[in-house]
Order: structure tokens, then C-alpha cells, then sequence
């Protein structure tokens, strides 16, 4: 039997008991079917229902002299049976107050740390700098001063300082990607995917890469932020097929369960699924820095954009064996 | 309530579910000597069921306490709910739980208090529980 079938059973002769008794356990019966109706989770209209079928039969079904005693009575039965309903939504009513109130309040603390990360990334510039531009004179007009030890310890400064100004590039683009207002419109992402992995070419004529680019591939979205994804996963998938003698690199899309999913594929160093949750996290590595280079903030950046545009980013991916990068554009995939 | 008398009128032992049969009868016919509206007779009566189940279900047993209420410019109907079970931890939380634990559907306790006008709880671990609650005359 439903839950529904047994309110039915159980309602009709709980009421006929209340009509002719006219008591407090009938009435209590009432409040406890209403309450195991909540639990069950019946709705108002499934009890409303069950209250009507009782009636035709309870009420309009006997003596005319008694009809209308027996609807004011089976008025107060439904009533009771509805007190529990009544009490779960003030409950859920004062549940979305609050939660509303703290979405408000996370907003603000997110706003306010956004703001927060972007001007000590642009702060940390200044002296970084005057770090930048002495040691370089250091170096110049000074190295003879120096021993080899010195010098080397020099040269580390300013490795150190240069790689601090990628971060810190790279922190300011991730906030910038926050920051910027959407301007949606059709972009041609087969274009930008084309003359991303030509500009890649031209930065290293040396390396042979097979690369597969699906033609007319567009999606809804700011062009500019969708260029910064691409040039992400395409930057990545050129990275980690350094390695490869025969590296293969494609974009396209696919239909996954009628949603229009994007991918950027690669049969290069891949990674291990058991550290997948990691990926888009800003400073997370899955690689060392002699391994393949990274500051680790260019997948949280692809992440944070994509999920302005309302859309998902996963990736697959095995250890010697490629990886692939999934994104979608917007959650019902009409992009 | 913060201020005020209590004027206590009768008592029902809360054993079992019959018990609560009992303590829904008395608070309507006290709310009714009190000249409550009918909904707010129904809302106490929905709060004391609620309270009793509660002392069934956490603490085994108890007393219902039953009485007319005034802080000198209203008058109303109280209801003193008060068991030896193993008290709650965490008052503040209890009273939200509702959403966050049990059955999620926000009955019980938070569900009690959105029902009447003064609603006071005291509770020491190991020692019981005492709710107070009291609806008063619109």
C-alpha cells in the first residue's frame, strides 16, 4: 500500500470515528495523520484530496437532517489534520529568511575578498619592482664586486622575484575574470581555439604537435573571458605533451546526454583521478615545477569563468595516457 | 515570559500518547475559559502535542503544567512542559535542528515556538528540560 493509499484507509475511518464521537482522540488521530503525512512527504493537495473522497462518503452520504453538523465537524477534523503542514512551512518560510540573509552576507564576505586578494596583488607589484630593478643593477654594474657564491645567490633573488611577478599576473587575472562584467554574445570558438594554437606554434617553431581543431564549433558567452579558458586548457595541453615525440592536441564538442559539452584533448602526461578534485583549486600542482612549469592559478581561472557562465568544468584523464578537459557553457546546455 | 504571573490550573503525567490525548483536551478547554481565538486554541493545542511528544520521545516521561498567564496588561493561557531526561547539549542549536538534523522537516521543539507568542527553555545536561511557552488573548 502508499503512503497515500494508507492516508486514505486511515483518514476516512478516523473521521467517521470524530464524527460520531465528537472526541479528543479522534481529533488527536487527525493531528497525528497529518504529521505521518509530512513525514511521508504528502502534499496539501494529496491530504486535500483524501479529506474530499471521505466527504462524499461521510457527509454527503448521510441523512440529510445530519449533513450539515457533519461539515462543520469534518471543517475541524481537516483543520487539525492540517496543523502539522502549517507548522513545516512557518518552519521552511523562517529557513529561507535566514538562508537568504546569509547568502547576502557570503556574497559580501566573497566581494570583499575578491577585492581583498586584487589590491594586495597590485600593492605587492610596487616593491617587487624596486626588488626587480636593484638587483638588476646589482648585477650589471656590480657582479664583479661579488664572489661566484654571491652572484649565485644573487641570481636566485631574481629568479625568485620574476616568479613572484607571475604569481602575482596571474592572481590579478583571476581577479580580473571575477570582476569583469559579462558581455554575452555568440562566439566563434573554433576561430579562437585556431589562432591560440598558432600563436602557440610561433612561441616554440621547434616542437612538432598534431593538432585536430573541430570547425564551427560556437558557444554563448564573453568572448574575451571564453579566449582566456581556451588559452588555458590549449597552454596546458601544449605544456604537458612536451614530453610526447608524436603529441596530439584537439578541440571540439560533443552531445552528452543532449547537453553540448566543449573539450580540449591532449596524449600528454596526463595525471592521476585520485587527485582530480584538486585540479581547479588556485596553487594546486599536480606536477612539480621541474617537471612542467605553472603557477597553478590557470585552471582556477578557467574555473571561476566558466562558472560565470553558469556552466561546469571536468576533466578525465590517466597517468602516461592524455587528459581532457570538459566544459559546458550554461547548466541546460543551450549554449 | 520575562515578567508576569502564572496561575497554575492543572497538571497531566506524560507517560505515552494517550497522555497527550489528555493535555490537548485541557488546553482547549482552558483556551476556551480564556476566550482565545479558535486558531490560537489550535496552535496551542499543536504546541502542546508537539512538547508532550517530546518528552516521550527524549525523556520517557514528564508533567504538562497548565495555568492562565498575565504580564499585567495581557492575559493568555501558559503551558509548562518539564522532564528529568538527559537535558539538551546545545540549546541554541536544538532550536534550530530542525533543518540541519532528525527528521528535517522542522517539527518538534522550533516547530513550538513558531506557534506561540513566549516561548522559554532551560535545560541542564543530565538534569531535564523546561519549556514554557504561552499563547496570549489577541
Amino acid at each position: 500500500m502508499t503512503a497515500r493509499e494508507e492516508l486514505d484507509q486511515r483518514y476516512r475511518a478516523a473521521l467517521e470515528r470524530f464524527l460520531d464521537a465528537r472526541d479528543e482522540p479522534a481529533l488527536s488521530a487527525a493531528y497525528e495523520l497529518g504529521r505521518r503525512a509530512v513525514v511521508d512527504g504528502l502534499g496539501v493537495l494529496d491530504v486535500a484530496t483524501t479529506h474530499g473522497e471521505a466527504l462524499r462518503n461521510l457527509v454527503w452520504g448521510a441523512p440529510a437532517h445530519d449533513r450539515a453538523r457533519r461539515a462543520v465537524d469534518a471543517a475541524a477534523f481537516f483543520q487539525e489534520l492540517l496543523s502539522p503542514f502549517e507548522m513545516t512551512f512557518r518552519g521552511y518560510r523562517q529557513a529561507n529568511d535566514e538562508l537568504r540573509r546569509q547568502q547576502v552576507a557570503l556574497e559580501d564576505v566573497n566581494r570583499e575578498l575578491e577585492a581583498f586578494s586584487y589590491s594586495v596583488s597590485h600593492d605587492l607589484r610596487a616593491p617587487l619592482r624596486s626588488i626587480d630593478a636593484f638587483t638588476r643593477i646589482l648585477a650589471r654594474d656590480h657582479a664583479a664586486a661579488l664572489d661566484d657564491a654571491g652572484r649565485g645567490h644573487l641570481g636566485r633573488v631574481r629568479a625568485a622575484a620574476e616568479w613572484m611577478a607571475r604569481l602575482i599576473d596571474d592572481l590579478l587575472g583571476l581577479a580580473r575574470v571575477s570582476r569583469a562584467d559579462l558581455a554575452r554574445g555568440d562566439v566563434d570558438l573554433s576561430a579562437l581555439a585556431t589562432s591560440i594554437l598558432d600563436r602557440l606554434r610561433g612561441e616554440a617553431p621547434g616542437r612538432d604537435v598534431q593538432t585536430r581543431v573541430e570547425g564551427g564549433v560556437r558557444g554563448r558567452g564573453d568572448a574575451r573571458l571564453l579566449a582566456v579558458v581556451l588559452e588555458n586548457l590549449l597552454r596546458n595541453a601544449w605544456k604537458f605533451t612536451a614530453k610526447r615525440s608524436a603529441a596530439e592536441i584537439a578541440f571540439g564538442r560533443e552531445l552528452r546526454d543532449g547537453e553540448v559539452v566543449y573539450f580540449v584533448r591532449d596524449n600528454g602526461a596526463g595525471f592521476d583521478m585520485a587527485y582530480a578534485h584538486k585540479l581547479f583549486g588556485a596553487f594546486q600542482r599536480l606536477h612539480t615545477r621541474d617537471e612542467f612549469d605553472g603557477t597553478g592559478i590557470g585552471l582556477a581561472t578557467v574555473a571561476r569563468v566558466v562558472r560565470r557562465h553558469d556552466g561546469r568544468v571536468w576533466a578525465e584523464a590517466a597517468v602516461g595516457r592524455g587528459a581532457t578537459f570538459y566544459f559546458t557553457l550554461d547548466r541546460a546546455g543551450r549554449s | 515570559m520575562k515578567s508576569g504571573t502564572l496561575d497554575v490550573r492543572a497538571r497531566v503525567d506524560v507517560r505515552d500518547d494517550s497522555d497527550l490525548v489528555v493535555a490537548r483536551r485541557l488546553v482547549r478547554q482552558l483556551g476556551a475559559a480564556e476566550k482565545l481565538s479558535t486558531a490560537a486554541i489550535e496552535a496551542l493545542a499543536t504546541a502542546v502535542t508537539e512538547l508532550g511528544r517530546n518528552i516521550v520521545v527524549h525523556a520517557g516521561s514528564g508533567t504538562l503544567l497548565f495555568g492562565t498567564a498575565t504580564d499585567g496588561v495581557r492575559r493568555g493561557v501558559s503551558v509548562i512542559a518539564r522532564d528529568a531526561g538527559p537535558g539538551i547539549d546545545d540549546v541554541a542549536r536544538a532550536m534550530r535542528d530542525g533543518y540541519s538534523s532528525g527528521d528535517g522537516l522542522g517539527l518538534g521543539l522550533p516547530s513550538a515556538r513558531r506557534l506561540v507568542d513566549e516561548f522559554e527553555i532551560a535545560s541542564t545536561l543530565g538534569a531535564g528540560t523546561t519549556v514554557t511557552v504561552t499563547k496570549w488573548r489577541a
